[in-house]
């Protein structure tokens, strides 16, 4: 029998159901979630602003200790933007494509895959590095890619082979499919949307696809300071996919916004630590590598939907300056 | 930390994991899934490695999985054809879903979230809707015909669609999800297929469990509630005389601690 941890109870249980439904936990979000518990507890009213530090961070411990066994694990991350610290709960066993496995259908699971094949592959090249994919980039990839049939990737696709057997017979998502999709992902806390509508991985997704992300898209052989798909923070070395890069397109360096102020109290000079170029803070990760180029900027002003430029793509969510007065 | 587990124990452990996933998007856990996905070929364990999760899960998680209570034989017809049937008759559905074993203070909205579907506000419309359409199945005495079912749906505007959705697609899912049931009378002297003529609405083993009496109940007085006198009374008096029969049937199997949908919930 495996250990029950001691002096666990309704509280702790109450407290493990709320963070699984949620996926996240801040310290914020939890207090009025233990206000309520205690009050059950002391049988007399609780506020949130009584909830202290320590008390969270003990149910945060005895969760933690409680689900181990289950290859559960609480780890504790930052949202890239909002710098908000978080708690996530996380799988620790089976890779992305498995866990989607059980509730999913094999063309929502192929969607995926080719979503996040989008995300960190088409969409993240050297010199253009979006890491996320706007509602239409999304639609046309409703349906899998004649071309992959004989390209690169038909053997050894994802770990389990889903790719590779459902290639044949998969029909994709229907547009509409894809929306309800992509609404689930946000829901369940895959995918978060910006405020100009683009899609990119959550924290949650970051923290619990670390390895996998690594393994999939990056290169074991490259040689050290070779562009890679998957690039970690020079200060806090997690995941970014939203943050700046350095001006020297080769160079892989990469700095979270919300990591750059501690970063530069540390460094002599505002210079990359690795080549010595001058760091601008004008070069991105993200969706900002799209909203800042020319393009993207152009299409703004005139006002038109589409821009000559795919990786422009993003302006299309811009929609109140549809009809405008085109070129075309 | 390696704790040393025995193989049922081993088992146990990736059927809650598996019971958890499934919750999560609201699949039904089946004794056919549990014993593909979990068991393999140790099938002839389930009760055992059952028993042993639902100690992990009441445990730690303050859950247990319930087992779908199986749907009464509705009509006369089934009633015969199961007379006649050499078998045994079923006496589980093989059906499960993850409910709470907290004391009811423990499950308020305050602690538990709301579910992480799409969104906060297509889940609101998703709950008011099956929610709507049990109630309307149970002041029918516990049936509702097609017929019935898409006159109230015209009636309530919501024939065509639901929120943004297609009526038919969120029936579909009510379906899927267990909140209602549908049994469709295969005649054989009508060509009908399926034409909704012969289907009968029923409220489904998870409309029961969630929703319930208490729910519609109290569904019924937050909605049509705020009536004038003489209809409030008309209403309560239909409540009591809807609900006594289907009561009587077993539908509040889990009465008491059902934890009522109340009427101050906003729908
Ligand atoms: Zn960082
Ligand atoms: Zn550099």
């Amino acid at each position: 029998m495996i250990p029950i941890p001691q002096d666990y109870n309704h509280g702790h249980r109450a407290f493990l159901q709320s963070f699984m439904g949620r996926g996240t936990l801040s310290y914020e979000d939890a207090r009025p979630i233990l206000a309520a518990i205690f009050t059950i507890e002391e049988n007399e009213p609780v506020t949130p602003d009584q909830v202290t530090r320590e008390d969270f961070d003990s149910y945060i411990e005895a969760a933690s200790n409680a689900i181990s066994f289950f290859d559960y694990e609480i780890r504790s991350t930052v949202h890239q933007v909002t710098k908000k610290p978080l708690f996530v709960l996380v799988n620790t066993t089976s890779d992305p494509m498995t866990r989607l496995a059980t509730t999913y259908t094999a063309e929502e699971i192929s969607f995926v895959r080719r979503m996040l094949d989008a995300m960190f592959d088409s969409y993240n090249t050297p010199r253009m590095e979006v890491m996320s994919l706007s509602e239409m980039d999304a639609i046309k990839l409703a349906r899998p890619s004649p071309r992959r049939n004989n390209g690169e990737d038909v053997d050894g696709e994802g770990p389990d082979g889903t790719q590779a057997r459902t290639q044949s017979t998969d029909r994709g998502l229907k547009h509409s499919e894809v929306e309800k999709m992509l609404a689930k992902l946000v829901g369940e806390g895959w995918l978060e949307k910006s405020a100009i509508g683009r899609y990119s991985l959550s924290p949650r997704a970051l923290v619990e696809l670390r390895t996998w992300l690594v393994d999939s898209f990056n290169d074991p052989e490259a040689a050290p300071g070779e562009w890679q798909r998957i690039k970690f923070c020079e200060a806090c070395r997690s995941i970014v996919t939203h943050g700046q890069r350095c001006a020297e397109r080769d160079c892989t360096v990469r700095l979270h916004d919300i990591c750059e102020e501690a970063f530069w109290r540390t460094q002599r000079a505002k210079k990359c630590p690795r080549c010595s170029t001058e760091w601008t803070g004008q070069k991105f990760v993200g969706e900002r590598a799209v909203t800042t180029t020319e393009a993207y900027q152009r299409a703004r002003r005139n006002g038109h939907r589409r821009s000559q430029r795919g990786e422009a793509d993003g302006n299309r969510d811009s929609g109140e300056d549809s009809d405008g007065r085109g070129e075309e | 930390m390696d704790i040393e587990a025995s193989p049922d124990e081993q088992l146990a452990k990736k059927l809650v994991r598996y019971a958890l996933a499934c919750d999560f998007s609201r699949t039904p856990i089946r004794r056919d899934g549990i014993k593909e996905r979990v068991l393999g070929d140790q099938g002839r364990a389930f009760r055992r490695v059952l028993d042993i999760a639902q100690n992990y899960l009441r445990q730690i998680w303050g859950m247990e999985l319930r087992e779908l209570p199986i749907r009464e034989k509705h009509t006369l017809e089934d009633k015969r054809k199961a007379a006649r049937s050499q078998s045994q008759p079923k006496t589980s559905t093989g059906v499960y879903i993850l409910v709470s074993t907290l004391p009811e203070a423990y499950r308020s909205p305050a602690i538990i979230p709301p579910s992480r579907t799409p969104s906060a506000d297509a889940e609101a419309a998703y709950v008011a809707f099956y929610t709507m359409v049990i109630t309307v199945i149970l002041l029918n005495g516990g049936e509702l015909s097609d017929a019935k079912l898409r006159r109230y749906l015209h009636r309530t505007n919501a024939e065509d669609n639901v929120g943004a959705e297609p009526t038919e697609e969120v029936l579909k899912r009510m379906l899927s999800h267990g909140y209602v049931t549908k049994h469709v009378q295969r005649d054989e002297t009508s060509q009908a297929h399926d034409s909704g003529e012969n289907t009968t609405w029923y409220v489904g083993p998870r409309g029961q469990e969630e929703v319930g009496i208490d729910g519609a109940a109290g569904m019924i007085r937050s909605v049509w509630g705020q009536q004038d006198e003489r209809g409030g009374e008309e209403l309560e008096k239909k409540i009591r005389a809807s609900f006594g029969p289907a009561v009587a049937r077993g539908m509040g199997e889990a009465n008491g601690e059902e934890d009522g949908w109340g009427g101050d919930e906003p729908a």
